[in-house]
């Protein structure tokens, strides 16, 4: 087992009867950024739902650690108590206000006196009356996420694709955050198809590709965007997927 | 053995574990007789009335034989109590007056008749509580309000019962030219049956009126409810919401009704149903009725069940199911009611969370 703050030791997990992630293994460090890119539909979200404890994504083989605990058979709120939270990409939306979803996680976590900060940072004044993810646009969606995991203080960020929908100014804050968590040492495993949010991005580390539900590991985050900017997935076709 | 003193320092008690500062003004009629009133000496000076209902009939004749069933048919001869308040033309009284109804012994039948009026430009907030001390009681009531000629009333009736008790309320509104009112209910008991009509006449021109209707059901409670409005008044315009929360073996049924005879009047019907038991059952009838060729009456309903993935969502940010359960039903909860009073804002909600995480 690694020392690293997430470890996912080659967990294969089924969805409805169907196996959408095979085998993978994945370290993420405590303070590094590590990205995780591939086609659509090459199991991304699953690996990410799988290791937050999402109950239909059932992990059928393997292990997933946080620092030297076996989180694999925790419910999902253990987890995230145990300091794994998650950005989802597309959450449901709530009958329960946006203000009161972030009070109620600042309370659990301890994070009130940085609520205000956090909701200001997000630009999110506007939609704190509102029932959380009701008519809210794409990127507003992504930064709620982002809030609700900056007030959980986790020890590993699980984000979903935080930059699809949003646009400029607001990719850089976003940046901007995912980095200043990674500064406190939070690991940060980051889904992303899209340059610009990681080429804001200061503290990169590893880079994973996930190909039909298998991971392969790159040299670096930034090479590997790289290499998949310049020439899309076909090099992680071949050998090097586990 | 407990006698009445205590009873009534028990009832002043759980008044105020559900908000009700009945020290700070108000009124506790314990069974047949009130036992405990008090108004700010400021407020009598300036010509508000606040009584005992007989004492009323007895004291301010005129005005008793001006309001006193009018719209409802009874004989205050026949009634075991009741409160009388009265605010004078354009006097508006900020703080709420808190009224108490409470059944303290088994078999006790509480008959009570209460009459609120609001004269021309005047505003006021009344806020009723109603619970028990005992089991097996009944409480019977009408009331009768009369809003004046832009005069404002916000009322705000708690139901807290115990199981084996009956309820019968029957509730009817005058609201006058550019008159408003507004009303929050919320039952949280487990009462056996409560049966609860309320009608809004609105009379005048421009006036408006909103009510919402919170009730849990829990247990074998039967709660039968209907609300019918009138926009008689032209431009006149009211809105009906309702949450219903069935859990255990509850039912609940709401019959909400809007008839508009005046000219481009506005009404809206909103009931969303949420079942938690197996046995639980919710039902609910929205009726518009035009008679008028401009009138704008919408409605819109749904019952259903806590979602999974709502659940799932608040379980990966920490929340238990428990938690994760209370959280949805307190949204589920709020009806956007924007006319609460500051004062009484904190004691509503408190209410709201018990009842978002009571079981049953």
């Amino acid at each position: 087992m690694s020392q690293a703050s997430l470890s996912v030791s080659g967990i294969t997990v089924e969805v409805d009867g169907t196996i959408v992630v095979k085998k993978a293994n994945l370290d993420v460090r405590s303070g590094e950024i590590a990205i995780l890119m591939g086609p659509n539909g090459s199991g991304k979200t699953s690996l990410l739902r799988a290791i937050m404890g999402f109950p239909s994504y059932k992990i059928i083989a393997g292990n997933i650690y946080l620092d030297s605990l076996d989180v694999t058979n925790l419910p999902s709120w253990e987890r995230a108590k145990a300091g794994i939270a998650i950005a989802n990409q597309a959450p449901p939306a709530l009958s329960l206000k946006t203000k009161w979803l972030f009070q109620k996680i600042a309370e659990k976590y301890g994070t009130q006196e940085e609520l205000g900060k956090v909701v200001n940072e997000i630009m999110l004044q506007h939609l704190l009356e509102r029932p959380a993810f009701n008519g809210f646009s794409g990127g507003e969606v992504k930064r709620a996420e982002i809030a609700t995991v900056m007030l959980s203080k986790p020890k590993v960020a699980l984000l979903d694709e935080p930059d699809s929908g949003v646009d400029v100014e607001s990719t850089k804050k976003i940046a901007n955050m995912i980095d200043a968590m990674a500064k406190k040492g939070v690991a940060i495993l980051l889904v992303t198809h899209a340059g610009m949010l990681v080429r804001n991005l200061k503290m990169l580390g590893r880079g994973y590709v996930m190909i039909n539900g298998r991971i392969s590991q790159g040299s670096n985050a930034r090479d590997l965007l790289k290499s998949v900017l310049e020439e899309g997935y076909r090099n992680f076709r071949g050998s090097d997927i586990q | 053995m407990t006698n009445e003193s205590d009873k009534l320092r028990e009832a002043m008690t759980k008044a105020r574990e559900i908000g009700l500062e009945v020290e700070k003004g108000g009124a506790v009629i314990l069974n047949e007789n009130l036992l405990y009133k008090k108004l700010a000496r400021d407020l009598e000076k300036m010509g508000v009335i606040y009584s005992e209902i007989h004492e009323a009939a007895r004291e301010y004749p005129d005005l008793f034989d001006k309001y006193a069933f009018k719209t409802l048919k009874g004989d205050v001869n026949k009634i075991d109590s009741g409160i009388f308040l009265y605010i004078p033309k354009g006097l508006t009284v900020k703080e709420p007056i808190f009224n108490c109804f409470v059944l303290g012994n088994k078999k006790v039948v509480q008959k009570v008749y209460n009459l609120v009026v609001l004269e021309d430009g005047s505003r006021a907030i009344g806020v009723s509580g109603c619970f028990t001390l005992v089991n097996e009681a009944v409480h019977s009531s009408l009331e009768e309000t009369y809003v004046g000629t832009g005069a404002s009333y916000t009322r705000i009736m708690i139901h807290n019962w115990l199981p084996s008790v009956g309820v019968s309320a029957i509730s009817s509104v005058e609201v006058g030219e550019k008159g408003n009112y507004q009303d929050l209910y919320i039952n949280y008991s487990e009462a056996k049956s409560i049966s609860f009509n309320t009608m809004i006449y609105q009379k005048g021109s421009d006036s408006t009126s909103r009510a919402d209707q919170i009730v849990s059901g829990t247990g074998f409670s039967s709660l039968k409810y209907s609300t019918e409005v009138f926009l008689i008044g032209d431009r006149s315009s009211s809105q009906l919401i309702s949450r219903l929360l069935a859990r255990g073996k509850s039912s609940i049924a709401t019959k909400a009704r809007i008839v508009a005879s005046g000219k481009l009047t506005k009404g809206h019907i909103e009931c969303k149903g949420l079942t938690l038991g197996d046995g639980a059952e919710i039902s609910t009838v929205p009726e518009l009725r035009s008679l008028s060729n401009d009138a704008e009456l919408t409605h819109e309903a749904s019952i259903g069940k806590i979602k999974r993935e709502e659940l799932e969502y608040l379980e990966s940010k920490g929340f238990n199911e428990e938690e994760a359960v209370s959280l949805l039903i307190r949204g589920f909860l709020e009806t956007g009611f924007s006319d609460l009073p500051s004062t009484i804002r904190a004691s509503v909600e408190s209410v709201l969370d018990k009842l978002s995480k009571a079981k049953g």
